[in-house]
């Protein structure tokens, strides 16, 4: 064996080794997806049943029926999609102001916005209800959006990030009279692509699961997300029917695992070379 | 440009956040600290000035103290295990190879998932007579209603859940790594561990100490799982501070001790995150 | 970064055109139906105005259930509803629409309260006291457009609505507690009939409980004792039992429990101490509806609303039979509670609205809508008529588990309720803990004491700062 047939085997295992960990891990969505294929009896069984016997399509036939699920797939790409993205703005304005400025008060004004990430949502919900009511905001895709515009884990993880960006790129940009806009705009957010995707990723996930909120602000049944589409699929006294919940699940599963998709190539491409490493 | 505006810049770039912490966040939280020194009836109506009374009442709560224990230990299972496997899977999915794409994904996938259903497929999963987890352990253990082992059981699907979100930010972390580093540093096996911990680390620390922070928070005013699975028991093993502060506003409308418990938790909060502030001067190096 | 600032318009403008139309949704379809349904129909003489009068119903109803109620929307819409020109667009509420109300009643947002609501009974104190609501005891007065009459709602499920003598709600997805057993595994163990007191399901457990050394491999009995069971054993006792003061909060505020005072509460730990004692009771219920779907174990006590559950996992592959909750003791015939949720109605301020929405919560109660709500979904009737009608009498010999059900909810003395306690949730954790305890050891006494002692203090602090 000639060292670069034994590197070649080694990458091999290698890569068959991560694969099979992964596996692992996602065991529950994997037996999630195998539990959306079997008919009630085969999930009852005192045996190890891992598999459905057959490929049968009536709880995603049941879940699309039971639900408009399609419409409520549109509503959240739609609440997730656009929130996230005005947070990526939003937050990576904020943090380009605690990484790369010195001011009065910077290490207050960052803990007060800090705060925000301990305060549990349940005790602001009926204010912030009141607040999007009193202006209108109920039954829109604002409303919906409202309480999901801003999280200060975004500004924190991407001033983590501006923290380690090289100081003398920033003010080499400034002595060739790049003003602070322009250096954030032309430079800075080119080079966050990496923690950009991660903050538009992680916040995507988090809008789309979301649940109570969206409910509270809208009454109509044409503005449900995806997630009160799932629970719809419960049957009486809460008890759950695993099947079509299942199928739901999953066909809920694909838009964000496309998200994934997309936006984890720029965290691939987006790799910062050493010289913008100070 | 003015001198003035330069000094004012930053502020600039802070104010829309500012102004929306201040309409959702701070306004609502100010007024539920306001409210917990009153006394309110089951409709959220002021019926008199109460002091320090809900907090004297809730601190001497029995259930709320175990609350706290509930927390902190819940705490300690999730928070550093997580992050450690997610370590561990960034290290291996920023090796490049021709598939790495693949379990990258598949890695972060986990928390693509949403807490109702991941609560519903581990629920079936921890099942003592029909759920997988006991048949392949050959074991009898009754996970979710045995108080031994329900907050150990919680904190397993907290720690799956969060392990692909930490994954992702420390993977985008440690690209963020000159190659050449990494690369001696994981060929050359013998003191691999020894160059993660003195080469990587230290680059990656910055995100890490988010990841840090971040679990510490949400863990500590996590509800979620108890409200799904467990509803607090049994016997009150699985009230965590604020599924304490959820039944007291939800299901009692006693929004007394709710408020008083929410306002501790923040507080709890706030000492933990102010502790690991601390250490950021010592421990994160950001170039 | 041009290219960033166009993205983002686009998408602030998609946001804002999505966002007028999602506003404008609701009241677009309502007067689109409107306008078709007015220009079919003739003018039967009771239509209440010229054009369709739009109400909002809001409900918690899931799955099969949740089909059954669009059905029964339907139905009011092509029938009823046409005959006097309404048109109800039903929502889906989340699991509780009495948590949105109470939201909504503390943002003081009652603009945005529906016509129409499903509510459960635990719920009407606190709905009682909005001012929008528009009582049935006040409608039924007042004499007008009434197109079901009180008379034909059942005593028991009436008085589940009733708060200071006033009938705020009319029933509509009711269900009542059940005892439910394995045909299949009581022919094995050759026993005949289902038991009716507790002390006969001692002696079926003993029969039924099948041991692979300690092993237990089917329990004889499956059910946690919470709140919902504790007080249903406890209600039927004797002619029936209020388990509180003030008729069980019906009257008054609930200030204590009487079920340590009057001796029910010992008189059935007596009993359930024997039921422990088998070694073939399993005091936790883990997914009670799989496990005895799965014949792990022989009897189950829980809601009938589970009916229609047990019969979709096993595809209606099992032979099981329903029986009324096992009594206390053998001369007890109060009954059980009534369960589950009524309608209510508010007042938004326009007098066709409210006429509208009172037409059609008479009409959830009424023959037709229970009909084919109730088939459909596996909830009880409550409308007397229809248990004299063929069309019921048939669908009850045809489904064994639900006549079980029907006979129960009819049998009930009305007095038998579950009480309106307020701190239900407290109380349901305390009453867990303490029967879990008991079932691994704890003694008789010590769990008396804890249970009433720990409620009455809970009650205590409600009535403190709520009277």
């Amino acid at each position: 064996m000639t060292a670069k047939t034994k590197k070649k085997l080694l990458s091999f295992l290698f890569q068959l080794l991560a694969i099979a960990v992964g596996l692992l891990l996602i065991f529950p969505i994997l037996y999630a997806i195998s539990l959306s294929f079997m008919k009630a009896p085969e999930i009852l069984t005192r045996d190890i049943k891992l598999l459905p016997d057959s490929i049968q399509w009536e709880n995603y036939r049941k879940a699309l029926q039971i639900t408009t699920l399609g419409r409520y797939m549109i509503n959240s790409v739609i609440l997730a999609g656009v929130s996230s993205f005005i947070r990526v703005i939003l937050a990576s304005l904020s943090a380009f102001a605690f990484a790369f400025f010195e001011f009065k008060g910077k290490n207050f004004l960052f803990m007060l916005c800090m705060s925000t990430m301990m305060i549990p949502g349940d005790v602001v919900l009926v204010t912030n209800y009141k607040t999007v009511a009193s202006l209108g905001l109920t039954d829109t895709y604002l409303g919906m959006m409202a309480v999901f515009l801003l999280s200060v884990l975004n500004i924190f993880m991407m001033r983590q990030y501006y923290l380690t960006f090289s100081k003398e790129i920033y003010e080499a940009s400034r002595i060739d009279g790049c003003s602070n806009l322009r250096f954030y705009s032309r430079i800075l957010l080119p080079l966050s692509k990496p923690v950009i995707a991660t903050v538009y990723i992680s916040s995507f996930v988090s809008i789309w699961n979301t649940y109570l909120w969206p409910m509270l602000v809208t009454n109509d049944d044409k503005l449900r997300t995806v997630q009160v589409g799932i629970t719809m699929l419960n049957s009486a006294d809460g008890s759950t029917i695993y099947g079509p919940i299942m199928a739901a699940a999953v066909m809920v599963l694909v838009p964000t695992v496309f998200v994934f998709v997309i936006f984890q190539k720029q965290i691939v491409g987006g790799m910062l070379s050493g010289s913008v490493k100070g | 440009m003015g001198k003035k505006f330069g000094k004012l810049e930053p502020y600039l770039y802070l104010t829309p956040a500012l102004i929306y912490f201040t309409i959702f966040s701070f306004y609502p939280f100010i007024k539920t600290v306001l409210s917990s020194f009153f006394v309110l009836d089951a409709n959220g109506v002021v019926k008199g000035f109460a002091g320090l009374d809900n907090y004297v009442k809730v601190l001497t709560d029995p259930l709320f103290i175990q609350s706290i224990f509930n927390t902190l230990l819940y705490v300690v299972l999730a928070s550093p295990v997580a992050i450690i496997i997610a370590l561990i899977l960034a290290l291996v999915a920023n090796q490049k190879t021709r598939t790495s794409s693949i379990y990258e994904t598949i890695f972060s996938l986990t928390m693509a998932m949403s807490m109702s259903v991941t609560a519903m497929i581990f629920k079936i999963m921890y099942n003592p007579n029909i759920g997988i987890i006991n048949k392949l352990l050959q074991t009898k253990i009754n996970w979710l209603n045995d108080s031994k082992y329900a907050m150990l059981s919680l904190s397993a699907i907290s720690v799956w859940m969060n392990i692909g979100f930490n994954f992702l930010f420390l993977l985008a972390a440690i690209r963020g790594v000159p190659n050449e580093l990494l690369e001696s540093c994981l060929i050359d096996g013998a003191t691999g561990f020894q160059r993660v911990r003195r080469v990587i680390l230290p680059l990656i620390s910055p995100t890490v100490f988010f990841l840090i922070c971040n679990s510490l928070a949400k863990n500590v005013i996590m509800s979620g799982l108890p409200i799904i699975l467990t509803q607090g028991g049994p016997k009150g093993s699985t009230t965590t501070m604020i599924y304490y502060m959820y039944k007291n506003a939800f299901n009692n409308m006693n929004y007394n001790y709710a408020y008083a418990s929410a306002i501790i938790t923040f507080l709890l909060t706030l000492v933990l995150m102010l502790i690991s502030f601390s250490f950021e001067k010592k421990g994160v190096h950001y170039s | 970064m041009k290219r960033f600032l166009s993205v983002l318009t686009a998408l602030a403008m998609l946001t804002v055109s999505m966002a007028g139309c999602g506003g404008s949704t609701a009241s677009s379809s309502s007067s689109e139906a409107a306008g078709s349904s007015s220009a079919a129909v003739v003018d039967s003489g009771k239509r209440l105005s010229d054009t369709d009068v739009a109400i909002d119903f809001w409900h918690h109803m899931e799955g099969t259930s949740a089909v059954a109620l669009e059905n029964t929307v339907n139905n009011f819409n092509e029938t009823v509803g046409k005959e006097y020109g309404i048109v109800v667009t039903p929502s889906f509420q989340g699991t509780n629409t009495a948590e949105k109300l109470k939201t909504l009643a503390q943002a003081e947002d009652w603009g945005n309260f529906p016509d129409v609501c499903q509510v459960a009974s635990a719920g009407i104190p606190v709905i009682a006291g909005y001012d929008l609501l528009v009582k049935p005891e006040d409608m039924y007065a007042a004499g007008e457009n009434i197109i079901v009459p009180r008379e034909d709602i059942l005593d028991n499920a009436a008085r589940t609505f009733t708060y200071m003598d006033e009938l705020c709600a009319l029933p509509f997805s009711n269900s009542a507690i059940l005892l439910y057993y394995n045909k299949d595994l009581f022919q094995q163990a050759g026993i005949e009939t289902p038991p009716a007191t507790i002390a006969e399901m001692v002696d079926a457990i003993n029969k039924l409980t099948v041991k692979n050394g300690d092993e237990v491999e089917t329990y004889g009995l499956e059910v946690q004792v919470k709140r919902y069971q504790l007080l249903n054993f406890l209600g039927g006792m004797g002619e029936y039992n209020f388990l509180g003061d003030n008729e069980g909060g019906r009257t008054g505020l609930m200030t204590k429990t009487t079920i340590g005072e009057d001796g029910s509460l010992m008189k059935f730990l007596d009993e359930w101490e024997k039921v422990i004692a088998t070694g073939g009771y399993k005091a936790v219920e883990d997914n009670i509806n799989e496990e005895f779907a799965m014949g792990m174990t022989a009897m189950a006590i829980m809601s009938s609303a589970r009916i229609a559950k047990v019969d979709e996992l096993t595809g209606g592959a099992l032979n099981y039979g329903t029986a009324a909750l096992p009594t206390v003791s053998a001369d007890d015939k109060g009954g059980v509670a009534v369960g589950g949720s009524g309608v209510v109605i508010f007042n938004k301020g326009d007098e066709l609205r409210q006429t509208a929405a009172w037409i059609f919560q008479q009409y959830l109660a009424g023959e037709d809508a229970q009909y084919t709500f109730c088939t459909g979904s596996g909830y009880i009737p409550i409308n007397r008529k229809l248990y004299e009608s063929e069309r019921m009498q048939t669908f009850l010999a045809e489904n064994e588990p639900m006549q079980a059900a029907a006979t129960s909810m009819q049998n009930s003395n009305p007095n038998v309720q579950e009480p309106f306690d307020m701190v239900t949730g407290e109380i349901d954790t305390i009453i867990d803990t303490e029967m879990q305890n008991f079932a691994q050891g704890q003694d008789k006494q010590t769990t008396h004491d804890n249970i009433v002692n720990q409620i009455n203090s809970k009650l205590a602090e409600y009535v403190e700062v709520n009277s």
